[in-house]
């Protein structure tokens, strides 16, 4: 149980913080929030910097262009160039000022501590004479060759307004963007959330019992559906089995009791006589019925653990055509006295992974059916077919009529002709596990010399 | 000739079953019903062989085996078990008993099996060139087979047949054993495949002439001997 894995202390915060849903969210919170400081970062200074170039041009521009009067026209030129354009430019700044400090002209009462001449542009607020309050100017300041001093400025107010809406724009984007992305990293986590629950509830439903119920496929062939596909394999799996069991468990019951029924019948006529004779033939029919039980039990539980695929790994490579020679050689004297022959045409030696002990009792019982249900001669040969490994027992009977194949396959199946004779009706059922053991299946073929079993089995490694 | 054998046997009447044959048959059987116990006679003891029970308390069948093994005792092992799948077989063999026998089994078999793993036990590693038992001679060598002066010509399989039961002669040995020792198969084969094989040789080695060589054994299989 999940349960299990949470320390029983853990308090109730721990416990959610624990919940993949919680940490999805927040990990996808954190990945918007650095995303957008980024950008907001980013754009604010490309903006700043944008604005800067172009405010500290002016002012340089209009401070070179007063320092190349002074340089060429002379000094009272540069005064009037000054006067002129303190007049003309209401949004500038200007001051001219001796070695000492003093002021020579300009709409500053004095030079202002925070700007020096050493450096290319600068920005200051600044009270003009006449002004209320501070202004910001973008400031452009230079040292003449006789020791004056010049400072030319220009407002910057729009610039800073320009910044100040681009930067709150971007803040509100930000803050807008975080209830979108809490919103989209709950839709993501419920649309995970949905196909797991989904396939939980599936889960859980086949485990109180719904053996037929399964995971909605939506063929997208994404990992959910591929975990969906899988878990309806493993689903039907697992009904397969329950069937095969309920098939065992339920033929056994029937097929048991009525042997075990003659069984009880003969014992009680038995106890009521005194005759040896009679005695020793219950037991000797007794004993027989308890034998062909046995058998019967063992085939029944050895089909199963075929078909839950027990076994597999003792198959080791062994040459088919010597071991048809094997069986055919162990039968061949009980069908020459019962005046039937047996003949074995395996021409190919081929070496396949089989199971030996298996396939040795497939044959077996596929040649004393043969024996007991066919006529005249009994072949056994081997092919091949489509990259398979093709064993056959031919015989020169009748065989199983096409329309009661189904029934002779079924486990305790028998049919009509065969309730006269001995046996549980495991023969056929045996043969076709193990052919699907190997691989492979069982074939009928109806011939106008007689009817073929055909057993294909796998011959890759 | 009679042996020691140690059966370890939780269930009581299965255990009643065995004793009761190995009296019988001159044997001394000692029983105990638990694989602690089982264990402890079994280093102990100097017996002839042992039947032991796979499922047991105290002490598993095979473990008991595999502590036996280690102590470097050899003691011939029959299992006893009811898991009859092929695979359950292999397990019990490789773990080092000599035979195994699946639930339920009649006694002959048994004892056939016992008989075998015992002298097999017994009998040196000298190779054998000629097999003999009344009037009836194989020589391996030649691969020839005579009742008397008469020469008996063989099929490859009567001959592998003849051989086995000559080199159990006197011994009852079932018709599993000779499936197994003679083709190599453990299946069930159903029918009397293994009865019409022994008659024929039968008919090839006892002529008209001759005493009987082979004995069928009723309820078990068949015996070997003058």
């Amino acid at each position: 149980m999940s349960s299990e894995a949470i320390p029983p202390r853990a308090g109730r915060w721990t416990r959610r913080l624990r919940s993949s849903h919680i940490r999805f969210i927040g990990l996808i919170l954190l990945l918007e929030l650095l995303f957008g400081g980024a950008l907001l970062l980013s754009i604010t200074q490309l903006v700043r910097a944008d604005l800067d170039a172009a405010d500290s041009a002016i002012a340089i521009g209009a401070r070179d262009t007063l320092l190349a009067i002074a340089r060429e026209q002379g000094d009272s030129s540069l005064m009037s160039a000054v006067v002129a354009r303190m007049n003309d430019d209401e949004d500038g700044v200007m001051l001219l000022v001796d070695r000492a400090g003093r002021r020579i002209a300009g709409n500053l009462a004095a030079w202002p501590p925070t700007v020096s001449t050493g450096e290319r542009w600068t920005k200051a607020m600044l009270y003009r004479i006449g002004d209320s309050a501070p202004v910001p100017f973008g400031i452009a300041a230079a040292r003449l060759p006789d020791g004056r001093r010049l400072l030319v400025g220009e407002r910057t107010d729009e610039s800073d307004q320009i910044r100040r809406t681009v930067e709150g724009a971007l803040l509100t984007a930000l803050l807008l963007a975080l209830p979108l992305a809490i919103v989209g990293a709950w839709l993501a986590v419920h649309i995970i959330d949905r196909r797991i629950a989904h396939i939980a509830a599936t889960a859980a439903g086949v485990g109180a019992g719904d053996i037929d119920r399964r995971v909605l496929l939506d063929g997208s062939g994404d990992s959910f559906d591929m975990l969906a596909r899988a878990i309806n394999a493993m689903l039907d799996r697992i009904g397969d089995l329950l069937a095969e069991l309920r098939m065992v468990t339920d033929s056994l019951a029937h097929d048991l009791r009525s042997p075990l029924t003659r069984m009880r019948a003969r014992i009680d006529r038995a106890m009521e006589t005194d005759d040896p004779a009679l005695l020793r033939a219950t037991i000797d029919g007794v004993s027989r019925e308890a034998d062909a039980l046995l058998a019967m039990l063992a085939s029944a539980l050895e089909i199963s653990r075929m078909e839950a695929g027990i076994g597999r790994d003792r198959m080791a490579p062994t040459d088919l055509g010597a071991m048809l020679a094997d069986i055919g050689d162990l039968y061949e004297p009980l069908m020459e006295e019962q005046a039937r022959g047996l003949e074995v045409a395996a021409p190919v030696s081929m070496k396949v992974p089989v199971h030996r002990e298996l396939l040795g009792q497939a044959l077996s019982n596929l040649i004393d059916n043969a024996l007991k249900y066919g006529a005249g001669r009994v072949t056994l040969s081997l092919r091949t077919e489509a990259g398979m490994a093709m064993l056959c027992v031919a015989d020169e009977g009748a065989g199983i009529p096409q329309a009661r194949e189904a029934e002779a396959l079924r486990r305790f199946g028998r049919l009509d002709s065969a309730r006269g004779i001995a046996g549980a009706g495991l023969g056929l059922p045996l043969v076709a596990a193990v052919a699907r053991m190997h691989g492979g299946r069982l074939r009928f073929a109806r011939r106008d010399d007689g009817f073929v079993v055909e057993m294909l089995i796998a011959t890759g490694g | 000739m009679g042996r020691k054998i140690l059966l370890v046997e939780d269930d009581r009447t299965t255990a009643d079953f065995i004793l009761k044959g190995l009296a019988e048959h001159g044997h001394v059987g000692d029983h105990c019903d638990n694989g602690r116990d089982g264990l402890f006679m079994a280093t102990d003891g100097g017996y002839d062989a042992i039947i032991l029970d796979r499922m047991l308390p105290g002490m598993d069948g095979l473990a008991l085996l595999g502590a036996l093994r280690a102590a470097a005792i050899e003691t011939p092992v029959i299992l006893l078990s009811a898991l009859a799948s092929v695979e359950d077989r292999v397990t019990g063999l490789t773990a080092g008993s000599d035979d195994y026998l699946v639930k339920p089994f009649a006694f002959a078999e048994l004892l056939a099996r016992l008989e075998l793993v015992m002298r097999r036990r017994g009998s040196g590693t000298a190779v054998e060139t000629v097999l003999a038992c009344g009037t009836l001679r194989m020589d391996l060598l030649r691969r020839e087979v005579r009742r008397g002066a008469q020469a008996i010509d063989l099929q490859p399989r009567e001959f592998r047949l003849l051989e086995y039961l000559l080199r159990h002669a006197g011994q009852v040995v079932t018709r599993t054993m000779l499936l197994e020792g003679v083709w190599d198969y453990h299946f069930d084969p159903g029918t009397n495949v293994i009865d019409v094989h022994i008659s024929r040789l039968r008919r090839k080695i006892d002529g008209a002439d001759e005493r009987p060589l082979i004995h069928t054994v009723r309820g078990a299989g068949y015996r070997l001997g003058e």
